[in-house]
């Protein structure tokens, strides 16, 4: 097939589908059926805490929520740029420092106002590990629905958008398990909802380097 | 000068693209056809940067237009498109070098002002057609085929097989994408 052959096939392909459609439209339908098929599997296994109302007047409980959330759209508009080829990581996943600051704030408060004898049952909480699992499992269907819908774009690197949808889909997992977990001293969020984080960012750049390649 | 030429030519490429996005298809085939010459300069520069010749460079370039045509919707109208363009054949081109073996960094501003000056004839592809097509299933191979070496329009293709113009349509854009796939993982 020499080249103005290949250019012929292409623009009989062309005529399918003219009109491109934005990028943009797959990866917020894709939040959504991943954020509802999250909060369906969470109603039926974990609900919500029972004080819901009443921790939302605390500064700890509103953070720990509306921090996960404000994460995942942060990542969700990082996401979107980073599925440009002319968009390169370094530019656009700096601005993730800034949660990352807000929470080391929030931890060193927390440490200069509360009594060091207080700190180890405060940031292990009654069960850590069960917490960042349940994380987890909520960031699984997220993450297939986000990077099914990233496989149209053309990302310079695979890994970093990879990356940034393992982030993405685990804030999503946070903010829907955040209704339900009753610890929330920034000493515990900074270890465990951390590592949930860290877990599904991992996972997202090891499938996103295969996955993601076009 | 060099600017200006390089300015005006990315207003006529961009106002191709626009026109080939509200549905103009002799502007989507002026398009892919200007942007070869380009192509063709921008993989030879790169081959010679990271110290190979000239060979397979045409294979770059068909893999960059394939890549360009189905990764259009991840260009944005309003801003210029050589830089979108240098950095998909850009992409193919590190793609290239890894399969040979060389991880080598390629600044992408060595690109963009690239003028394809040097003799930008065609080389032949050297992958051998029927070898590149066994990779298709039956009908999207007779289709891809029918569409691109035979020259058919959709329409001819579809009394040719007996099927609707919109299952050619279909076959086609599914074995344009196989074909990306088995460029992507071809030699690995």
């Amino acid at each position: 097939m020499n080249t103005g052959e290949l250019i012929s096939a292409l623009v009989g392909d062309y005529a399918l589908q003219p009109r491109p459609r934005p990028i943009g439209r797959g990866l917020v339908a894709a939040i959504i059926a991943g954020f509802a098929t999250s909060a369906a599997l969470f109603s039926v296994t974990l609900g919500m805490r029972p004080d819901f109302i009443s921790a939302l007047g605390t500064w700890r409980y509103d953070m720990k929520l509306a921090g996960s959330l404000v994460f995942a759209i942060l990542a969700a508009s990082i996401a979107s740029r980073l599925s440009k080829p002319t968009v390169s990581p370094r530019s656009v996943m700096l601005v993730l420092v800034v949660p990352v600051i807000s929470l080391l704030m929030a931890v060193t408060y927390e440490l200069t106002t509360i009594p060091a004898s207080a700190w180890l049952a405060l940031a292990m909480g009654m069960n850590g590990p069960a917490c960042a699992a349940n994380i987890v499992i909520l960031s699984i269907v997220p993450l297939g629905a986000v990077v099914y819908a990233l496989r149209q774009g053309a990302p310079m690197s695979p890994s970093a958008t990879g990356a940034t949808a393992g982030l993405l889909a685990g804030a999503m997992g946070a903010t829907v398990f955040a209704m339900h977990c009753m610890e929330d001293s920034p000493l515990f969020v900074a270890i465990w909802y951390t590592l949930a984080a860290g877990l599904m960012a991992t996972a997202g750049l090891l499938i996103g380097r295969y996955v993601l390649r076009w | 000068m060099e600017q200006q030429r390089i300015h005006h030519r990315d207003r006529i490429w961009a106002d191709w693209m626009r026109s080939a996005n509200d549905g103009d298809e002799i502007a989507y085939r002026r398009l892919l056809e200007a942007l070869v010459p380009f192509l063709r300069a921008v993989v030879r520069r790169g081959f010679a940067r990271s110290g190979f010749g000239s060979a397979d460079v045409e294979d770059v370039v068909q893999e960059t237009l394939l890549a360009i045509h189905l990764k259009r919707h991840t260009w944005d109208q309003s801003e210029a498109i050589t830089p979108w363009v240098t950095a998909i054949a850009r992409h193919k081109l590190i793609d290239e070098l890894r399969r040979r073996g060389r991880h080598i960094d390629l600044p992408i501003d060595d690109f963009i002002e690239v003028l394809p000056t040097e003799a930008a004839t065609e080389a032949l592809s050297t992958r051998d057609a029927e070898r590149l097509l066994s990779v298709l299933s039956g009908r999207q191979r007779e289709v891809v085929y029918a569409i691109s070496i035979a020259g058919l329009s959709a329409q001819e293709a579809a009394a040719r097989f007996r099927i609707s113009e919109g299952a050619v349509r279909v076959a086609l854009h599914r074995g344009l994408s196989a074909l990306a796939a088995a460029w992507r993982s071809s030699n690995q």
